[in-house]
């Protein structure tokens, strides 16, 4: 059957559509049937009764057939939608965009009533900006997002996405054609089957004078002291002057001692242009290059060039050394033992604040080990956090956490992303039993871009700060809630968290007229429960109103409030939010727009209440396990310990080596995550709680095992990495040799590559030769890519295995938004043709005809009617049934009705004519009035006996006609005491005397 | 017209009259209004709305400033807009008050309450799309001093015998919740600030937490303020002494009003309040200090409210700007006539 429905496809008769219309064949053979039977069966009905019956079986047949096609009403539209694809990217000039607004406002002026048209920019991501509607008439361009690309099937997406289904749809892509993401030619087609065309507003330009710096070339690797040759490749369309600047590491380089800038005079030619400086590498470590392009200015213009966003190119090389270990502490006095001793071994040692930590993975690839001492999380930005775990993992640095007070779970790094590479759960087990935190969350609207989705990161941030054991509500202003400022989520035991993190999900960030309930609210909450520490944190612009008698309260009960100022009105009218952080002792942070600290500021306040993971008391001594591992190599015994911050053991390969406490808390562990390794140990390294450790001897062994354990092996100076730019892709090619300067005939690499999104890929090195392995990775987005490959490979004499780390990095320093010269609209006249559109003329929007019918489907909104329909048929079947059985003579109707209706009047008249008579004789005869006589019996009434017909009431006469003393004789007594029979005759004889009587 | 035919015309026009009242366009207490208009949807072209926060009528037309801090003026019958503008600036906020009031010659003019720019200014009546008309006058600025705002919220005009300017209310939030009083020198670029009344508290006094509309009862010579965040309705004399309150500062939903932000006064010392955390409209006996009935439920449907923020009315249908619908519903509550709710006129 399916066969067939596909073959004959739908028929359309009219406005109705059968969707099966083989079962319409059905009728050529039930109706002959229906005659032919009609015609023997019908043989016994007459006259119309006959043709009647006869032409409504054929109608219940050809209805039956009709629902087994399953027909369908259909309404076509008859309205145009355009949807307008703007691109917005950087490449387009802004007096293009302005004259693209211009060309759609002049065109969109010739369109029908009921005529939509919608608007969309794209450039990275695209943003509707009006839905499509007959209310557009002017084109605004609101929120953008990030213009430094263009990916344009994005647009056309979306516009798929946004056509209404009861109008046509047309497409007008205005664009310069330069695409830098996705696949436009890829959602035409998709376009061209949906029967949407897309006409194109080319937008053409050409740089004729431009200079871009194409790349530069640097060596992968260097040895110390080495000089390095660097080059920039430079294209210019004509001829230019200006200078290049050079800067290592961000320090300019002097790169023309003659000139007095720092800059070196260029005169550039048409065409591609190499610049050479040679550079003394300096100190081991990643050395980042800068090149940048600063053309000649004349009567305020710059000479030969136009865009400065492609005037710069980047460089890494690695430079080879001893290893170097990077100590990252707040105070001095965190690391001043620890570094005092470290340095004593011999290893190089960096201390810096966590601000100054690299924010690049580039920077942090220089050291083998980096050990955070007493850090807490918010003392890192999300990219530092990010970029340490990416360290570790992808490019095989070493990691130490030493505790203290603001440390691993107490310092907020519950749920943090490098959690997952320490080698302890930061979370308390559930047995674990220890006063616990309470934090109410009250959320304002946050009115920015993406305020919601701002707002929920920020409270998931804060609740990744706690623990599981900690209590945490959320109370929020929700206007379509039965009660408008409420719990979104109840204060209660945070548990695994997906409770709470799915309340997050709901949170709506109502305009919150008053601070007032919700502020009660939690008020009333925090003192019902059993809790350590009681903070509130209050995220909103500050336009609330307040009433300030209420914060009195919460000072009485000893409740802090914090408040976080996000998104203000100017920074005007924060006085309420002031007030109630300083009454209470809590914070008031103004953020204004840096949003990103807003989560940083919610982590720090939330982590106040995480103190309870802190354990401390009298001396107690740490119990070694045995492991074996390097880290406790000849370690059998350590000092006591007075603190520490309690968390659990991690399933896995982690190996705990030392366990304190009643609860046997882990004290130190370490594992590989990736291609590094990590430490951790959660007592610190200074007098507060491991005072007894020193004076320990063993204290410099301790921390020496643990770091060189962690430390990656330092990059050999016999690995050279050599990178090659191939379009797309980077090529890879490492040489190996071995002490004696002889190629490695064999050897394994583990490689990964790090990329600029924050993602990492595992690069296949493949061997193509003695020493020599090639590889190739993608490379097309902006950014810094840092490749990393560990190697192992044996030792030519049998000895131990050689092994190393060769790290390199490629940079592409600009986006290819800026590559462009010109226009691609050759790729916009090919869309227009695959698709059916046409390619306007920007000079003429009057003749654009922007809602142009032709070429266009028009939808067909459908309904089925085959209920209705059958549900008629079933009536006419009834129909059919009756007009059989019953006979029915219109003509005999007619006259029966007319019959029954003059006997009615007549009979009733009469009726009523009698009794009235009747009781007209009966005043006369008695002289009494009627109420007299209803005293003494029961009689009808004058009205009851005009509305009920009471048969032949000529009867009631004889009574009237008694003498009113003799009324109780037995005379009518005797007769109705007799039987029926004989009553009913001693009536008729009473009557025809009366009737006698009266004539 | 023969004298006889006078009765029967007459019993005529009542039983038309009747039938109007009791058929079932009205909107009756504690149902979904049943909208016989409604106007706009959200977006930000012309005649749509972006989380509309103050409408007054004036001219013949619904004014309406929303959260895209654009002006427009709608035409009450077809809901197309008329004309509009943008604020100046509004990178700090958009307004929350609007106000259509005489300027200094009589004629009508645009006073809006600038919220997060801290000031009032005064905008002649749009005519053009996208056109600013001229800023007539502007005063405020941040502060707490006498005549300085930190968030106003709503402008009231009281009128002298020729329709012009007497004083200017304006009442406002954020710390300093009281209403400032100005005489029309305000308007003439000098400093016309008389006095003010209120401070921030839920006391019995003359104390505000966001008052935030405004209204002047001439018949009564009163000034009826909402006290928005202490859910209580509150009448003054045009010299801020405290008349009465009419509800009680308790927490939302549990006294007379659940965030009252709308004002309408009908005349007879009847109001009508929308009721920003209920979504509903309260009908209001000033003198008994009463709520009569109430409107409306919360909700996204045909009829239903959400967050409404003002209320007006012009030629017997009463408008509610429900902003959380991004719409204005047109409807007649029971018990309203044609009169209460005749508005303004042309």
């Amino acid at each position: 059957m399916s066969g067939w429905t596909q073959l004959l496809g739908s028929l359309v008769i009219g406005p109705v559509q059968f969707d099966h219309p083989q079962w319409l064949l059905l009728a050529a053979v039930l109706l002959p049937l229906v005659v032919l039977i009609g015609r023997s069966s019908l043989a016994g009905l007459e006259g119309a009764t006959r043709w009647i019956v006869f032409f409504v079986r054929i109608v219940v047949v050809v209805a039956l057939v009709a629902v087994l096609g399953e027909p369908s009403l259909r309404r076509e539209a008859k309205d145009v939608a355009v949807t307008a694809i703007l691109d917005a990217s950087r490449s387009v000039p802004v007096r293009l965009q302005q004259e693209v607004d211009a060309f759609l406002e002049t065109a969109m002026g010739d369109r029908r009533s009921g005529d939509r048209l919608g608007v969309i920019t794209v450039a990275k991501d695209a943003f509707v900006q009006n839905l499509p509607t007959q209310g557009v008439r002017d084109v605004e361009r609101t929120y953008t997002g990030n213009v430094e690309a263009t990916d344009l099937a994005n647009g056309v997406n979306l516009m798929m996405a946004t056509n209404p289904k009861d109008a046509a749809a047309r497409g007008l892509l205005a664009s310069d054609g330069n695409e830098t993401a996705g696949s436009l030619l890829q959602v035409a087609s998709a376009a061209k089957a949906a029967g949407i065309p897309i006409d194109v507003l080319p937008l053409r330009y050409s740089y004729d004078q431009e200079v871009k710096l194409d790349r530069m070339m640097a060596p992968a690797t260097a040895r110390q002291g080495q000089v390095i040759n660097v080059k920039v490749a430079i294209t210019a369309t004509s001829e230019a002057r200006g200078l290049i600047y050079l800067t290592m590491n961000g320090e300019p380089i002097d790169i023309s001692p003659d000139h007095p800038s720092l800059g070196s005079p260029v005169a550039l030619e048409p065409g591609q242009n190499i610049f050479s400086r040679q550079v003394f590498a300096g100190k081991a470590g990643p050395k980042q290059f800068e090149a940048r392009f600063e053309p000649e200015i004349r009567s305020g213009r710059p000479v030969g060039d136009t865009l400065i966003e492609n005037n710069r190119a980047l460089g890494v090389t690695f430079v080879s050394g001893e290893g170097k270990t990077l100590v990252v502490r707040e105070d001095p006095s965190e690391s001043e033992l620890l570094v005092r001793e470290l340095r004593a071994t011999g290893l190089g040692i960096e201390e810096i604040t966590a601000d100054r930590l690299a924010g690049d993975l580039t920077g942090l690839a220089g050291y083998d080990a980096i050990i955070l001492c007493n850090e807490p999380s918010y003392n890192f930005s999300n990219a530092q956090i990010e970029n340490l775990k990416r360290y570790v993992h992808d490019l095989g640095g070493g990691l130490g956490m030493s505790g203290g007070p603001e440390s691993f779970g107490a310092g907020g790094w519950i749920d943090s992303g490098i959690a997952e590479a320490l080698p302890l759960r930061l979370d308390p087990p559930n047995k674990r039993q220890m006063p616990r935190g309470a934090l109410v969350m009250i959320m304002h609207s946050i009115e920015m871009p993406n305020g919601v989705y701002y707002g929920r990161q920020v409270a998931n941030a804060a609740v990744d700060a706690l623990s599981r054991l900690d209590l945490a509500g959320i109370i929020e202003y929700n206007p379509m809630s039965t009660r408008s400022d409420d719990w979104v989520h109840p204060l209660g035991v945070l548990g695994d968290k997906s409770s709470i993190k799915r309340s997050i999900n709901r949170l709506a960030f109502g305009d919150m007229p008053s601070f007032d309930p919700s502020l009660r609210k939690a008020h009333k909450g925090l003192t019902s429960v059993n809790a350590g520490q009681r903070h509130v944190i209050i995220l909103s612009d500050g336009d609330p109103t307040l009433n300030r008698t209420i914060i009195d309260d919460f000072v009485a009960d000893n409740i802090t409030i914090s408040t976080v100022a996000v998104s203000t009105h100017g920074g005007y009218g924060l006085g309420p939010m002031r007030y109630m952080a300083d009454q209470t002792g809590g914070k008031y942070y103004n953020v204004g727009t840096n949003y990103a600290d807003v989560v940083k500021i919610i982590f720090k306040e939330a982590q106040l209440i995480r103190r309870s993971l802190i354990w401390e008391g009298p001396q107690i001594q740490p119990s070694v396990i045995p492991s074996g591992s390097a880290p406790m190599r000849d370690i059998g015994v350590v000092p006591p310990i007075t603190g520490y911050v309690v968390a659990a053991d991690r399933e896995g390969l982690s190996v705990v080596t030392l366990r304190a406490g009643e609860e046997n808390d882990p004290v130190a562990a370490h594992w590989q995550y990736g291609l590094g390794r990590v430490f951790c140990v959660t007592t610190d390294a200074t007098n507060r709680w491991a005072g007894a450790w020193t004076d320990w001897p063993g204290y410099r062994k301790f921390w020496e095992q643990h770091t060189r354990w962690a430390m990656r092996p330092s990059g050999s100076a016999n690995i050279r990495v050599i990178t090659e730019n191939d379009g797309d892709r980077t090529l890879v090619t490492i040489e190996a040799l071995d002490g004696d300067g002889e190629r490695l005939a064999t050897g394994a690499f583990e490689a990964r590559v790090a990329e600029p999104d924050g993602g990492s890929v595992p690069l296949e090195l493949r061997q193509v030769g003695p020493g020599r392995w090639e590889g190739s990775f993608r490379s097309d987005d902006p950014g810094t890519y840092v490749l990393a490959a560990r190697f192992a490979a044996p030792a030519g004499d049998g000895g131990e295995m050689i092994r190393g780390v060769a790290q390199a990095a490629v940079t592409r320093p600009f986006a290819d938004e800026f590559r462009a010269l010109e226009d691609n609209s050759a790729l916009l006249v090919q869309v227009a043709e695959m698709t059916g559109g046409r390619v306007l003329d920007p000079s003429s929007p009057q003749s654009a005809e922007l809602f142009r019918r032709e070429g266009l489907t028009m939808p067909v909104a459908t309904r089925a009617i085959w209920l209705p329909l059958l549900l008629a048929a079933i009536g006419l079947f009834l129909a059919d049934v009756a007009v059989r059985r019953v006979r029915i003579e219109p003509a005999a109707i007619m006259a029966a009705l007319r019959r029954g209706v003059t006997s009615r009047d007549e009979t009733t008249t009469t009726q009523v004519d009698a009794l009235r008579a009747a009781r007209v004789k009966a005043k006369e005869r008695y002289g009494e009035d009627d109420r007299k006589v209803a005293k003494r019996r029961f009689e009808v009434d004058e009205e009851t006996l005009a509305k009920k017909p009471v048969g032949n009431v000529a009867l009631s006469g004889e009574a009237e006609k008694v003498d009113p003393a003799s009324r109780s004789r037995p005379k009518v007594a005797k007769a109705e005491s007799g039987d029926g029979m004989s009553r009913l005759m001693a009536a008729k004889k009473r009557a025809r005397e009366e009737l006698e009587e009266d004539s | 017209m023969r004298p006889d035919r006078k009765p029967s015309l007459a019993v005529l026009l009542g039983v038309i009259l009747t039938l109007s009242a009791c058929d079932g366009r009205q909107s009756r207490p504690g149902e979904a209004l049943v909208a016989i208009d409604t106007i706009g949807s959200v977006g930000r072209d012309p005649g749509r709305f972006d989380y509309p926060r103050a409408m007054d009528i004036g001219e013949g037309s619904l004014w309406v400033v929303d959260k895209s801090a654009r002006v427009q003026r709608i035409d009450p019958q077809t809901g197309e807009c008329l004309a509009w503008f943008r604020m100046p600036r509004f990178d700090r906020g958009k307004p929350t008050g609007l106000t259509i009031a005489p300027f200094l010659d009589g004629s009508p003019v645009i006073y809006v309450a600038d919220t997060h720019e801290q000031r009032v200014a005064v905008f002649a009546l749009a005519t053009g799309m996208r056109e600013r008309p001229e800023l007539l006058a502007s005063f405020g600025g941040f502060g707490e001093a006498g005549g300085r705002f930190i968030f106003p919220t709503d402008v009231a005009v009281l009128e002298d015998e020729t329709g012009r300017p007497e004083r200017i209310y304006v009442s406002e939030y954020g710390g300093n919740d009281r209403v400032s009083v100005f005489s029309a020198d305000v308007l003439r670029g000098e400093d016309g600030f008389l006095f003010s009344f209120g401070r921030n508290g839920s006391g019995e006094g003359v104390e505000f937490n966001r008052p935030q509309s405004l209204a002047i009862d001439s018949e009564a010579g009163e000034l009826v303020v909402t006290d928005a965040a202490n859910h209580r309705v509150g009448r003054f004399t045009l010299d801020g002494e405290l008349v009465s309150w009419i509800g009680t500062p308790n927490e939302a939903g549990t006294g007379a009003f659940d965030y009252p932000y709308g004002l309408m006064l009908l005349g007879g010392g009847r109001a009508l309040v929308s009721e920003f955390g209920a979504s509903r409209i309260a009908l209001v006996d000033l003198s008994a200090g009463e709520v009569h009935s109430r409107y409306g439920v919360p909700g996204r449907g045909a009829g239903e409210l959400s967050t409404p923020w003002a209320i007006d009315a012009m030629g017997g249908t009463l408008f509610v700007l429900d902003s959380g619908n991004n719409r204005i519903l047109g409807c007649r509550p029971e018990g309203l006539s044609a009169t209460d709710l005749a508005g303004p006129g042309p």
